[in-house]
């Protein structure tokens, strides 16, 4: 099983560790708030 | 135009370098960029890109590629608001946004012939189960103190079986860690 090499585990942690901490990061303050302002904005026409 | 054999089943999951700094400072420091590492950048790179590509430029009215991404973004909301809390529950919305998208991409990635599948390790889906669960661990025991052990204790049950269901949903909250893990990669590696 070269799953259970244990030469890489660490080189794999980091990755995974500091793309999931950047991808939250750009998702919380860059993508997600632009689905907030949209649906916002549908509420807002359709009480218009 | 000629692909290798592969001498094994198993033998398209192994780690490769592709390229190293071997620096003999700090402790033998040695920084590589594995098969790994590159696909998994390609996955959040794919996820990112996406995200900004599909916006139909802010429009109000959406077209089908802005529909695709609501449609993510109304399946992950009512995840969340189902599963944890529907008002206080929105903080977490990002980092399981986040991580059911690395997810999905990495899963996908993995179906195309010849690229490299990786939540087929067991160390990223460990790493990742490990942490989601200990951090959950933490926040209930931040927001609710010691009632978290209620947790441990089903609703209606006699006050002689006590011990022992507490003992058993002690140990299935532990197991929980590993089989979330094991069933992502095992799920990947199987061979059919």
């Amino acid at each position: 099983m070269p799953q259970l090499v244990p030469f890489y585990f660490l080189n794999q942690i980091t990755f995974a560790f500091i793309l999931l901490i950047v991808m939250i990061y750009i998702f919380s303050k860059y993508i997600l708030p632009r689905f907030v302002r949209l649906f916002n904005t549908r509420v807002f026409i359709t009480k218009l | 135009m000629t692909f290798a054999p592969l001498e094994s089943p198993l033998d398209q999951f192994e780690i490769r370098n592709l390229l190293s700094l071997d620096a003999p400072i700090l402790a033998n420091l040695q920084i590589s960029l594995t098969n790994i590492g590159l696909y998994l950048t390609i996955s959040a790179s794919i996820a990112l890109v996406l995200n900004l590509l599909a916006t139909n430029y802010n429009k109000v009215i959406a077209n089908s590629w802005s529909i695709s991404q609501e449609s993510i973004y109304a399946t992950i909301h009512s995840i969340v608001t189902n599963q944890i809390n529907a008002n206080k529950g929105q903080m977490y919305f990002p980092f399981i946004y986040a991580l059911f998208i690395f997810i999905l991409i990495n899963n996908l990635i993995g179906m195309v012939p010849y690229s490299f599948a990786s939540t087929s390790h067991f160390t990223l889906t460990f790493f990742i189960s490990f942490t989601v669960v200990l951090g959950a661990t933490i926040l209930g025991f931040q927001n609710h103190g010691l009632k978290f052990f209620s947790l441990f204790v089903p609703a209606g049950c006699p006050i002689g079986l006590l011990p022992l269901l507490v003992l058993i949903e002690f140990i299935s909250y532990l197991a929980r860690n590993v089989s979330l893990g094991l069933r992502l990669a095992a799920n990947i590696i199987r061979w059919e």
